[in-house]
Order: C-alpha cells, then sequence, then structure tokens
C-alpha cells in the first residue's frame, strides 16, 4: 500500500498542482436506531484542508467520523484515506497515519496524561529515542506538564482533551478527525491548540458551533438528510455576506454554492 | 507479542481498578471455604444424607465460576461502552489482539484464585476420608476445572462483545450457571465430555477411582472450546462498533 500523499511525492510541486485526496467518500451509508445518518455520501477532501463538518441532524458528522476512523462499519459505500482503503491494523499504517480525537472513545480514567503519551507511542511502535523527543513538545504545547502524572479522572476534563489531542498528533498523523474537541476549553486556548500545524495534513473538523471555527478551517461542509448538501470555501459565506454558523451554512447549501474547483485527484497505491 | 504483553497489563489494572480483581479472587477463595469449613464426613453415598462437603465444594466452584464469566463479560462490555476499546484500537492495536490481552489477563487471575481454592481445599481435606485421591489426581481435577473457567471466560468475552454490560452479565450468568447445572444434573449421556462434568467429579473424588483418566479428556475439551469462544469473541470484536 502506498500513501497518497508521502513526503517524497508532496515535495514535488506537479504532485501539489494535481490535489491529490486525502479523504474520498463514494456512497458512504449507515443505518443507525431504523434511520439513515448516512445515506450516500460522496465527498473528496484534498491534502492539506481545513475542514468544517457540520450537520443536520447533528449525529451525521459525528457517525461519518467515526466511520473514517474505523471505529463503526458503513452499512454500504466506500471510502479511503490517506491512500488507504481501509485500516490495517499495521503499527506503520492506518493508525499512525490517521487520527481521531472525540466523544466515542477515551483512554482509562486511571492513566495520567504521561502514561497516555507514553502508551500510545509504545503501542505505535515509535522507538524510544523519537517518544523522548516528541512527547516533552507535546506536553510544553498543550500545557500538560502540571498534570503530567495525576490520574485524568482527578486531573479534570480539560486535561483530558488536552491529552486526547496530544495523543493523537503523537503519531504526525496525515489526517486528523476530530469530534468536537476540547469542549472544555477556553475559546482562546482552544483555538491555540486546534492550530494544528503541518502543509500537508489533513484536518477535519466537526463542530456544533460552527461560529467559533473560524478561523481553524478553509472549507465547509454541510451533511443534510445524510447527503452533502453543500462543499465549499469559508470564503464563499462571506461573499454572500454569511456569517459561519448553520443558518448561514444552510442559507449558502440552499442559495447553491460556488462551483466547487474540481482538478482530477490523484489516487496512488491503494 | 509486545503489545498483546502491554494489554494483558492494562486489562489487569483495569481489573484492580474497577475492584473486579479483588471480587474474582474473592468469589474463587470463597469456593474453597466449604472444604474448610463443613464437617468431613462422608455421607454422600446413605440415602437422604446431606450432601457432603466435598459436594458443596463442587458446587461452589460451579457458582464461582458463574460469577466469574459474567463479571467478564460485563468488563468487556464496559470497555466498549466506555470507549476505551476503541482508544486502544485507535493505537493502533489489532482488534483481535485486545480480546487476547484481555483474556490473559482473567486467565491469569483466575489462576491465581483458583489456584488459593484448591491448596485450601487439600490442606482442608488431606487425609480425611473424603479424600482419598493422592496430589496428582486433586491437581487434575482442579486443572479440569481452571480449563472449565478459561471455558467460561471465553464465554463472558464472547458475550460482553456484543451487548451491553447488565444484559451481558446476566446472559454469561445464566450460560455459566446453566453449563455447570447440566454438568451435576447427568441428563447428558455419559460418555459425552461435557467440561462441567469435571464438578460432579469432584463432588465424588472420595469415589473415584481413576481421576486423572477421568479429569484429562474434559480438560482437553473445555480447552479446544475455551480457544474457539476467544476465536468468536475476536472475529466479533472485529466487526463491532467500538
Amino acid at each position: 500500500m502506498t500513501s497518497s500523499t508521502p513526503d517524497a511525492l508532496w515535495a514535488s510541486r506537479s504532485v501539489r498542482l494535481l490535489r491529490p485526496s486525502a479523504v474520498t467518500c463514494r456512497g458512504l451509508r449507515r443505518r443507525e436506531r431504523r434511520s439513515w445518518v448516512l445515506d450516500g455520501v460522496d465527498l473528496d477532501l484534498d491534502v492539506g484542508t481545513r475542514t468544517l463538518l457540520v450537520s443536520e441532524p447533528e449525529g451525521s458528522a459525528s457517525a461519518l467520523l467515526r466511520i473514517l476512523a474505523g471505529l463503526s462499519r458503513p452499512s454500504g459505500g466506500t471510502f479511503r484515506l490517506a491512500g488507504a482503503r481501509r485500516a490495517d491494523d499495521s503499527a506503520a499504517g492506518w493508525g499512525r497515519r490517521v487520527a481521531y480525537v472525540g466523544p466515542a472513545v477515551a483512554p482509562f480514567p486511571w492513566l495520567s496524561p504521561g502514561e497516555i503519551l507514553e502508551l500510545t507511542g509504545r503501542l505505535a511502535g515509535i522507538p524510544p529515542a523519537e517518544r523522548r523527543r516528541r512527547i516533552p513538545e507535546l506536553v510544553t504545547w498543550h500545557r500538560l506538564e502540571a498534570a503530567l502524572h495525576r490520574p485524568l479522572r482527578r486531573a479534570g476534563a480539560a486535561v483530558a482533551s488536552r491529552t486526547a489531542l496530544a495523543a493523537a498528533l503523537l503519531t504526525e498523523p496525515e489526517v486528523l478527525l476530530l469530534d468536537d474537541p476540547l469542549g472544555g476549553e477556553l475559546p482562546v486556548e482552544r483555538s491555540r491548540l486546534l492550530r494544528i500545524p503541518g502543509e500537508r495534513r489533513t484536518v477535519v473538523l466537526a463542530s456544533h458551533l460552527p461560529g467559533q471555527e473560524a478561523e481553524l478551517v478553509s472549507g465547509v461542509v454541510l451533511l443534510r438528510g445524510g447527503r452533502v448538501a453543500l462543499h465549499a470555501p469559508i470564503a464563499a459565506l462571506a461573499e454572500r455576506g454569511l456569517e459561519l454558523s448553520m443558518r448561514g451554512i444552510s442559507a449558502l447549501a440552499e442559495a447553491g454554492a460556488p462551483e466547487r474547483d474540481r482538478r482530477p485527484a490523484l489516487a496512488v497505491g491503494g | 507479542m509486545i503489545q498483546t504483553v502491554v494489554l494483558a497489563g492494562l486489562a489487569l489494572r483495569e481489573l484492580w481498578f474497577s475492584y473486579r480483581l479483588l471480587a474474582t479472587l474473592f468469589v474463587l477463595l470463597l469456593a474453597g471455604a466449604p472444604a474448610a469449613i463443613l464437617p468431613h464426613a462422608a455421607t454422600a453415598s446413605l440415602a437422604g444424607a446431606p450432601p457432603s462437603a466435598l459436594t458443596w465444594y463442587a458446587v461452589a466452584l460451579g457458582g464461582s465460576l458463574a460469577i466469574v464469566s459474567a463479571l467478564t463479560a460485563g468488563a468487556m462490555a464496559g470497555g466498549r461502552r466506555h470507549g476505551w476499546l476503541g482508544w486502544l484500537a485507535l493505537r493502533p492495536v489489532p482488534r483481535p489482539r485486545l480480546a487476547i490481552g484481555w483474556f490473559l489477563a482473567w486467565a491469569g487471575v483466575l489462576l491465581v484464585g483458583l489456584a488459593f481454592a484448591a491448596l485450601l481445599a487439600w490442606v482442608a481435606l488431606s487425609g480425611s476420608s473424603l479424600l482419598l485421591v493422592g496430589p496428582a489426581g486433586f491437581a487434575a481435577a482442579m486443572g479440569a476445572v481452571a480449563a472449565l473457567g478459561l471455558m467460561v471466560i471465553g464465554l463472558g468475552l464472547l458475550i460482553g462483545s456484543v451487548l451491553a454490560p447488565i444484559p451481558a452479565s446476566l446472559l454469561a450468568l445464566l450460560l455459566a450457571g446453566a453449563l455447570g447445572l447440566v454438568g451435576f444434573g447427568g441428563w447428558l449421556p455419559a460418555n459425552l465430555p461435557l467440561p462441567s462434568g469435571i464438578l460432579p467429579l469432584i463432588a465424588d473424588l472420595d469415589l473415584a477411582t481413576r481421576p486423572v483418566a477421568s479429569a484429562l479428556p474434559l480438560t482437553g475439551v473445555a480447552l479446544a472450546i475455551a480457544a474457539g469462544l476467544l476465536l468468536a469473541a475476536a472475529a466479533v470484536l472485529q466487526r463491532a462498533d467500538l
């Protein structure tokens, strides 16, 4: 299996111009509690894009992220993430290239942030020397020093969510799936932490408060009735004098978004 | 291999923090209590006589294994519900390895608990008219009980991979309890090597002539079924929503 976005490929300007897809969904369907939360999602997200994912009803966006993360199985359709068709379980594969932070998963509450980061590194097969270099950086960036050795259940929800984000970034994933992350943080701190570095890192951020994500995303996807009702750049909202809110996004979808600039997606390997 | 060991260690710590480890050891130790407390008179062969201490010991072992199965199912289902197994699956840990890690942790606790229960019974009963078999015969019988325990742990993991915690615990308790009852009931053909058949064998150890030869086939069958249940749990976990 070859990644669609290895460093060597990404270094080539021509490849960047071709806009390889980091996330590709075709006819993705998911049935939950006798209704279709996803009913044929077709979606392409280019490498390096920061996309806000919202949905009506709210559960659809979370369901899509859970499927992309490999936590749930789709009822139908296919998807491809970072060039891989499905989770391969290998330490060097899917788990290091795709990361998920969301309410569907949580580490054991008796683990401390330090133990979680160390455990994540070990299970992902990151060499000890690399772990010793990266973990302190993440601890500092996520301001976990004070609670580093305190169990999560005593450290509080904010530390738990920051630890989850730090653990997700430890493997330097190509695709980062964030389902309403860092809910307990102050907006300023939340914005700082969610400015995820990495030019070729693709971030999909599901949020029920789109307004607070304005500085973090470049595009928006609206799922309505389980399908993609809108996929547009954030700038399209401003062009029509709409604000980044559910109302504004819905209005843009109803008005008809500008045709998204589509160029052939590069599919390598898989 | 290292990943499996790490997972088994995590599962053990979870058992410790959730008090399931202590509960399991307590229940298994309690199973040895009838052998130590009740009078050591061989009365089973007399019509209308109360069951002997050995019979109560076998009954307590069956009951404790049913409880262990329920605890296993509850722990597995709880791990899924709280998102702990999902978090590990994203690390990335192959899902079948999660089932193996949890199985190893439970197996370790079970073996320690049963070893204490067996030691208690042996110390209490050796030399009495109830226990005429030697250490090898008694160890073979307890080995078969341990294999039966591994089987009910596999059953618990399988049920816990499918159902929510409370239904999973209740169903595991019911099925493992029914298994023990079937073993005692003697409703099945005598030549059918049902793993829970070890329980009546223990109850009749004072009459047993070849305990090792009787226990070994039951051990083999129980281990084979335990392996099958573990594989089934791994396969179910592979497809489950975490």
